[in-house]
C-alpha cells in the first residue's frame, strides 16, 4: 500500500507539501530523527493518539513512508496534524510495551528504518499491567413439557453454570498468569465426571521472571518426537531459556493421560499415573537460528488407566522410559530441510506390577524436503516445485508413555513431490511399509504399498470494483475449489512366519474423492464423492465391500440477517460376500435469523435413514430443535447481563424392520434464564 | 395301557426329575466367526466376533443365554488375560423347550500385554473362550483362530479414539460465538473405511435429555501408518449453556461407547457487538501461494470502520514427519490455528472501512519469509472498538 493512495494520504498530502520545502532527503546524516512525542497528559492510556513528529520530509519520500504498531502496518488510519503523524489505535491498546516503528519503502525495494521506538502503558505505579477479569454465566432451567424420555427422568428445575477467570499480573523483570475455569450442574451425571455438582475444568498458573519460568496445571507438552506427542496435560514444569532464543530447557512432571476436575489438581498425586522428563533445544548457530536446533527429550512413566471422558482404548497399563535426539536444519533460505532422530525405550508392557520384564525398543527417521527451484516464474506466476524422502523405522517393541497413540513396528519409505502452479497443485505419494522389524521367527513379515495423488485447484480470482462501488462481483461460477484424490494400499505377506507359510497378497484398499465447493458473495456450495473398495485375501478374511458416499453442503444468507445451512448425504456400502447393502441418508436444515441486535432464533432439523437390504434393520430418526433467545442485557462489570430463553426438541425413532425395537418419540420444552456477570479490574 | 398307582408315582418323579436335571443330550453349544483373525504383536488392537450360540432344549419360555466375562489363553492353556464384559441375549415366548439359538457381536479390546506373554510362552496364536449359559446349562466356546503377527497383520480397526478441543483441552468454557474446534485423534490397526459422525447436544437438549445431532459425515479410507487426525466443523457457541460433542463411529465396530467433550458456552466476550457477523473471504483462497500482486478481497460488514487483517506464523513449517499417506486434501489443522493465536500476530494492516480489497503493504510483505507458510484472518472493527465481524483462518504460502 501507498501512503498517498489512502484517504489518510490526502490530508498526509497537504501538509506534506509545504513540508517538502525543506527539500532534504530522509537519511542524511544531519537530519533530526523523528521524534515520538509523548502525551500531553504524561502518562499514555490505552486509546490515546500516537504522535510522532516528522521534520524535514521530502514530498517524493512520503508516499512509502509506513507506520508499524505491534507489527501491524497502521498507516492506512493514519492522519497528519501539520508535521506530526498521529494514530489513534482503533481498539484500546493492551497493558505492557509496545514497538512503534516508522519505515521507508523506497521504489527500489529497500527499506529504510527511520523510527522505532517502545512505550510502556503501564496499569499503576506498582504493576505495568495487573487484570484480572471473569466471565461468569449461572443458568436456571424449567422443563415446562415433556413426553417419552427415559427413565430415570432428569429434575424439572435444572441449574446449571461456568465461569473462566483469567489474571494477569507483570513488571518490569518478571510477569505472572492464571485461568482457571469451574463448571456446576445440579445434574451429577451431567458432570464431565459423573460426580459432584461442582467442580474444576482445566486452570493453569504461569509465572517467569526473564530466563526462567514455572508452570502448573493444564498445559501443553512438546516439542513433537518419537517420544513425546505434543498434547495438553495437567502438571508442574520449569523452565529456563537462553537469550536470544538460542535454547531452552524444561523439567516436567505431570499426568499421564488427560484429566479434569479439582480431585488432582497437581496432576501428579497418582504415581502410577505420571511421567516425569524433561526436554531440551539449543540453537548453536548465531545470526542463523533456524539453520540447526538439536532436541534431546527424556520421559519417564507409566499409566494404569488411559481411558476417560475424552478418551477410550490404547496402551492400558504399562510403564517404562524413553529418550530422543533431534537434530533439524533449514538452510538454503528455507529451499533445504535435514531432519533426524534417533530415540530407544524400555517399556514394560503389563507394569510394574505385572509378570513381564520391560522390553527395549528403538526407533530412528529421517526427512529431506529439498525445493529445487528458486524464484521460478511462469507465465509472471509463481512455480513451486518441492521433494521429500523419509525414512522411517520403529522397533516392535517401542513404546514411549507419553506417546499414547504411537505406532510401533512399523519400517517405512515415504516419497514425496509437489507441484504448485497458479492455483493448482498436485501431490504425488508413495510409500512402503514393513511389519516385523525385529525379524522374529515366529510371526510373518506383511509388506503394505501405498500411493496418492492429490490434485487441488483453488485459482486466485483478479477481483475488480464495480463501476458503482459496490464490492467486486464474483463470475458466475463463483470462486471455485476443486479437488481430486486417489489412494491406494496392497498388502501382502513379503516372508512366511508362524502359522503363516505362503507369501501373495492378504488385502487391497482404494478411497477415490472428487470435491467442487464454490463460493459466491452470500452464498456457497460443496460436493464431495468417495469411493472406496476393500478385500481382503486368503487368511485376511475381510468382507469384499465397496462403498459411495456423496455430500451436499450449502449456505446462503439472505436479506443479511437469515442464515441458511443445508446438509444431505447418502451412503452405499454393498457387501459382495453376503449381498447385503448398508445405506443411509440424511438430510439437514440450520436456520438461524436474529429479529433484533438481541433477539435470536434458531431451528436445526435432521434426518436420517439407515437399512439394510436384507430387511433386517430400517430406522428412520428426525430430531428437531428449536431456540427463541432475548438478550436483555449484557453484563456490565458486576452488574449481570440478562438473557431469557425458550427451547425445546422433539426426536422421533421410527423402526420399520419387521422384527426390530418398537419406534418411540419424544419431545422437551424448555425456558431458561441466564444471569451472567463480567468482572474486570 | 393301564398305569398303576406306582408307576403314576415315577412318572412324577421322573417328570420333577427333568426340571432339575436336563436330559443327557441337552447342552449349550455353538461355535465363533471369523476363522481365523490375527492381532499385531505389543500394539493394541480389537478383534470383532460373532458368537452362535445354542441350546437345547431351552431350560425355559423366557430366559437368557449370557456370558460374564471371556478369557485369553495360550493353545496349552496358560492364562493371558480376562475381558470382563457381560454378553447376553434374551429370549421368550419359546414352546415346548425348542432349541434356541443367539447370535451376539462382540468387539474385543486386545491390550498389548496378551501377545507379548504369549510370545514370551513361544505362543504363535491364542484362544479366546467364553463360557455361555442359559439359566441351567453351560457351555464352553473357544476361538482358537487368533494368531499373532507384525502390526501390518491385524485386522481393520481402532484401538485408541482421543477426544480433545483445539487448544488441547478436554473441557472448555468459552464466551458466545467464539470459534471453537474438536480434534479426534484416532489410533488403527489395518486399512478399510472409516466412517462416523461428529454429532452435537446444545444446551436445548443437555438440560434434559441429550440429544445428539448430526453436525459432518466423516468417511475416509484409512491405511498405513496407524494414526489418523479428524477435525470437526466448527462447534456451534451461539446458545448459553452447555454442549456435548462427539465423533460417533459407525464402521468399523469399535466395541467402546464414544468418548465425549464438554464445553459451556457464556457471556459474549468483551469488545465483541450485539450483532457478530461471520466475514466472507472470497480471495486468496486458502493454501494460495502469494506473490505482490495478489489481492486480499472480502465482503463488507455493516458498521465496520476498520478492517485488521493479522498474520500469524505457522508454527508447523518444522514437522516432525511427512503428511500421512491418506490421500485427501488436508484442511487447516486447527490445533495448529489455536497454538499460532496463542502468540502476537508477526505481521498485518489496517485497512480502510471503505474498503473491501488490498496488497499486502510493502512493510507487511517484508516481514514474510521465501518458504514461509502463514495463517491469517480480517476482523471487522466499529467506531467504538467492538469487533463486529471476523472470517475464519487460512493459510498462504510464499514460495
Amino acid at each position: 500500500m501507498q501512503f498517498r493512495r489512502s484517504p489518510v494520504l490526502v490530508i498526509a498530502g497537504i501538509s506534506l507539501s509545504c513540508l517538502c520545502t525543506f527539500g532534504m532527503a530522509w537519511g542524511q546524516q544531519d537530519q533530526p530523527a523523528p521524534e515520538l512525542l509523548q502525551p500531553a497528559a504524561g502518562k499514555r492510556g490505552p486509546s490515546d493518539p500516537i504522535r510522532v513528529r516528522l521534520i524535514n520530509i521530502p514530498e517524493s519520500s512520503l508516499q512509502y513512508l509506513a507506520l508499524e504498531l505491534d507489527d501491524i502496518d497502521v498507516t492506512a488510519m493514519v492522519t497528519m496534524e501539520g508535521n506530526t503523524v498521529a494514530y489513534t489505535p482503533t481498539q484500546p491498546l493492551a497493558y505492557g510495551e509496545h514497538q512503534l516503528r516508522l519505515v521507508e519503502h523506497s521504489p527500489d525495494g529497500n527499506i529504510d528504518e527511520l523510527g522505532e521506538w517502545s512505550f510502556e502503558l503501564r496499569k499503576n505505579a506498582l504493576f505495568r499491567d495487573a487484570q484480572l477479569n471473569g466471565n461468569v454465566t449461572v443458568n436456571g432451567t424449567l422443563r415446562a413439557a415433556d413426553h417419552g424420555i427415559p427413565d430415570p427422568k432428569p429434575a424439572r428445575d435444572q441449574a446449571d453454570g461456568s465461569a473462566q477467570f483469567n489474571g494477569q499480573a507483570q513488571s518490569e523483570d518478571w510477569q505472572m498468569s492464571g485461568a482457571l475455569a469451574v463448571i456446576a450442574n445440579s445434574q451429577s451425571p451431567m458432570m464431565p465426571r459423573q460426580k459432584g455438582h461442582f467442580d474444576i475444568g482445566q486452570f493453569m498458573i504461569a509465572a517467569d521472571s526473564g530466563l526462567y519460568g514455572f508452570k502448573m496445571g493444564d498445559q501443553p507438552l512438546g516439542p513433537d518426537s518419537l517420544v513425546l506427542q505434543a498434547s495438553t496435560r495437567r502438571g508442574i514444569s520449569v523452565s529456563a531459556t537462553a537469550p536470544a532464543g538460542k535454547g531452552s530447557f524444561t523439567a516436567f512432571s505431570m499426568h499421564t493421560n488427560p484429566i479434569t476436575g479439582g480431585a488432582n489438581m497437581l496432576g501428579v498425586a497418582d504415581s502410577s499415573n505420571v511421567v516425569n522428563g524433561a526436554t531440551a533445544t539449543i540453537k548453536p548457530i548465531p545470526g542463523n537460528l533456524d539453520a540447526l536446533a538439536v532436541i534431546g527429550t527424556y520421559v519417564d512413566g507409566g499409566s494404569n488407566n488411559p481411558s476417560g471422558n475424552s478418551v477410550v482404548g490404547g496402551f492400558g497399563n504399562g510403564d517404562g522410559h524413553a529418550d530422543s535426539l533431534i537434530m533439524d536444519s533449514a538452510t538454503l533460505q528455507n529451499r533445504l530441510r535435514l531432519r533426524g532422530e534417533v530415540a530407544k525405550s524400555s517399556y514394560d508392557f503389563d507394569g510394574r506390577a505385572g509378570p513381564l520384564e520391560p522390553y527395549s525398543g528403538h526407533a530412528y527417521t529421517g526427512l529431506v524436503t529439498y525445493l529445487p527451484l528458486q524464484n521460478a516464474m511462469v507465465s509472471n506466476t509463481p512455480l513451486v516445485w518441492s521433494l521429500s524422502l523419509e525414512k522411517k523405522l520403529i522397533s516392535t517393541y517401542f513404546r514411549s508413555p507419553t506417546n499414547p497413540g504411537g505406532v510401533s513396528d512399523s519400517e517405512m519409505s515415504h516419497a514425496l513431490t509437489e507441484v504448485n502452479w497458479n492455483g493448482l497443485d498436485v501431490q504425488l505419494n508413495a510409500g512402503k511399509q514393513s511389519d516385523n522389524v525385529d525379524s522374529n521367527p515366529l510371526i510373518p513379515v506383511y509388506g503394505t504399498r501405498l500411493r496418492t495423488v492429490v490434485l487441488t485447484y483453488s485459482p486466485q480470482m483478479n477481483y475488480m470494483p464495480q463501476a458503482n462501488g459496490q464490492p467486486p462481483a464474483t463470475p458466475w461460477y463463483g470462486q471455485p475449489s476443486l479437488n481430486a484424490s486417489f489412494m491406494g494400499l496392497n498388502k501382502e505377506i513379503d516372508q512366511p512366519g508362524g502359522s503363516v507359510v505362503s507369501t501373495g497378497p492378504t488385502h487391497s484398499t482404494y478411497t477415490r474423492v472428487a470435491g467442487a465447493a464454490f463460493m459466491y458473495t452470500t452464498w456457497s456450495w460443496n460436493i464431495n464423492q468417495t469411493w472406496t473398495g476393500d478385500e481382503g485375501y486368503t487368511i485376511d478374511a475381510t468382507p469384499h465391500t465397496r462403498n459411495s458416499t456423496t455430500m451436499l453442503h450449502g449456505s446462503f444468507r439472505f436479506l443479511q440477517k437469515l442464515s441458511v445451512g443445508v446438509d444431505a448425504s447418502r451412503q452405499n456400502s454393498a457387501n459382495l460376500g453376503t449381498a447385503i447393502d448398508t445405506n443411509g441418508t440424511s438430510g439437514g436444515l440450520n436456520l438461524a435469523y436474529p429479529f433484533s441486535d438481541r433477539i435470536t432464533s434458531t431451528l436445526m432439523y435432521n434426518a436420517k435413514h439407515d437399512w439394510l437390504t436384507d430387511g433386517s434393520s430400517d430406522t428412520v430418526t428426525s430430531t428437531t430443535m428449536a431456540s427463541v433467545s432475548w438478550m436483555v442485557d449484557t453484563a456490565h462489570g458486576i452488574e449481570p447481563g440478562v438473557t431469557l430463553m425458550t427451547y425445546g426438541n422433539y426426536q422421533d425413532v421410527r423402526n420399520n424392520a419387521p422384527n426390530g425395537q418398537p419406534g418411540s418419540n419424544l419431545y422437551q420444552v424448555f425456558v431458561k434464564m441466564t444471569l451472567s456477570w463480567a468482572p474486570a479490574y | 395301557m393301564k398305569i398303576g398307582i406306582k408307576q403314576m408315582w415315577w412318572l412324577l418323579l421322573a417328570a420333577l426329575g427333568s426340571m432339575i436335571a436336563p436330559p443327557a443330550w441337552a447342552a449349550v453349544t455353538g461355535s465363533v466367526q471369523p476363522a481365523t483373525v490375527a492381532i499385531p504383536l505389543a500394539q493394541p488392537s480389537t478383534i470383532t466376533l460373532v458368537w452362535t450360540v445354542t441350546t437345547s432344549p431351552s431350560p425355559a419360555p423366557s430366559f437368557t443365554i449370557s456370558s460374564s466375562s471371556g478369557q485369553f489363553t495360550t493353545p496349552l492353556g496358560q492364562p493371558l488375560g480376562t475381558v470382563n464384559t457381560v454378553i447376553s441375549r434374551s429370549f421368550s415366548g419359546i414352546v415346548g423347550g425348542a432349541p434356541a439359538t443367539a447370535v451376539i457381536t462382540e468387539t474385543v479390546a486386545v491390550s498389548p500385554e496378551i501377545s507379548v506373554q504369549a510370545m514370551k510362552l513361544n505362543a504363535t496364536s491364542i484362544y479366546y473362550q467364553r463360557t455361555f449359559t442359559d439359566g441351567s446349562l453351560i457351555g464352553l466356546i473357544t476361538d482358537t483362530g487368533i494368531s499373532i503377527g507384525g502390526s501390518g497383520s491385524a485386522q481393520f480397526g481402532i484401538t485408541r479414539m482421543a477426544l480433545e478441543f483445539d487448544d488441547g483441552a478436554i473441557v472448555r468454557v468459552v464466551p458466545k460465538d467464539s470459534h471453537l474446534n474438536a480434534v479426534a485423534n484416532l489410533g488403527y490397526n489395518g486399512s478399510g473405511l472409516f466412517s462416523g459422525y461428529w454429532e452435537i447436544a446444545n444446551p436445548a437438549s443437555t438440560s434434559g435429555t441429550p440429544i445428539f445431532m448430526q453436525l459432518q459425515p466423516v468417511f475416509q479410507g484409512l491405511g498405513g501408518i496407524g494414526q489418523a487426525k479428524f477435525a470437526s466443523p466448527d462447534l456451534p457457541t451461539n446458545l448459553q449453556g452447555m454442549y456435548i460433542a462427539r465423533l460417533r463411529v459407525t464402521d468399523p465396530p469399535t466395541g467402546f461407547d464414544p468418548p465425549v467433550l464438554y464445553y459451556y458456552v457464556g457471556e459474549p466476550k468483551a469488545g465483541s457487538a450485539f450483532s457478530f457477523m461471520p466475514m466472507i473471504v472470497m480471495n486468496p483462497p486458502n493454501q494460495a501461494y502469494l506473490d505482490s500482486a495478489t489481492q486480499f478481497v472480502w465482503q463488507p460488514v455493516t458498521g465496520a470502520r476498520v478492517y485488521k487483517i493479522e498474520i500469524y506464523a505457522n508454527p508447523d513449517t518444522r514437522s516432525s514427519s511427512l503428511p500421512d499417506l491418506g490421500g485427501s486434501p488436508s484442511d487447516i489443522d486447527p490445533q495448529l490455528v489455536r497454538s499460532a493465536l496463542s502468540r502476537p500476530p508477526m505481521a498485518g494492516m489496517l485497512v480502510a472501512g471503505s474498503q473491501t480489497r488490498t496488497t499486502l503493504s510493502p512493510s507487511t510483505r517484508a516481514k514474510l519469509q521465501k518458504g514461509g507458510s502463514y495463517f491469517w484472518r480480517i476482523q471487522a472493527i466499529s467506531r467504538d472498538g467492538s469487533t463486529v465481524g471476523a472470517a475464519q483462518m487460512r493459510e498462504f504460502r510464499i514460495p
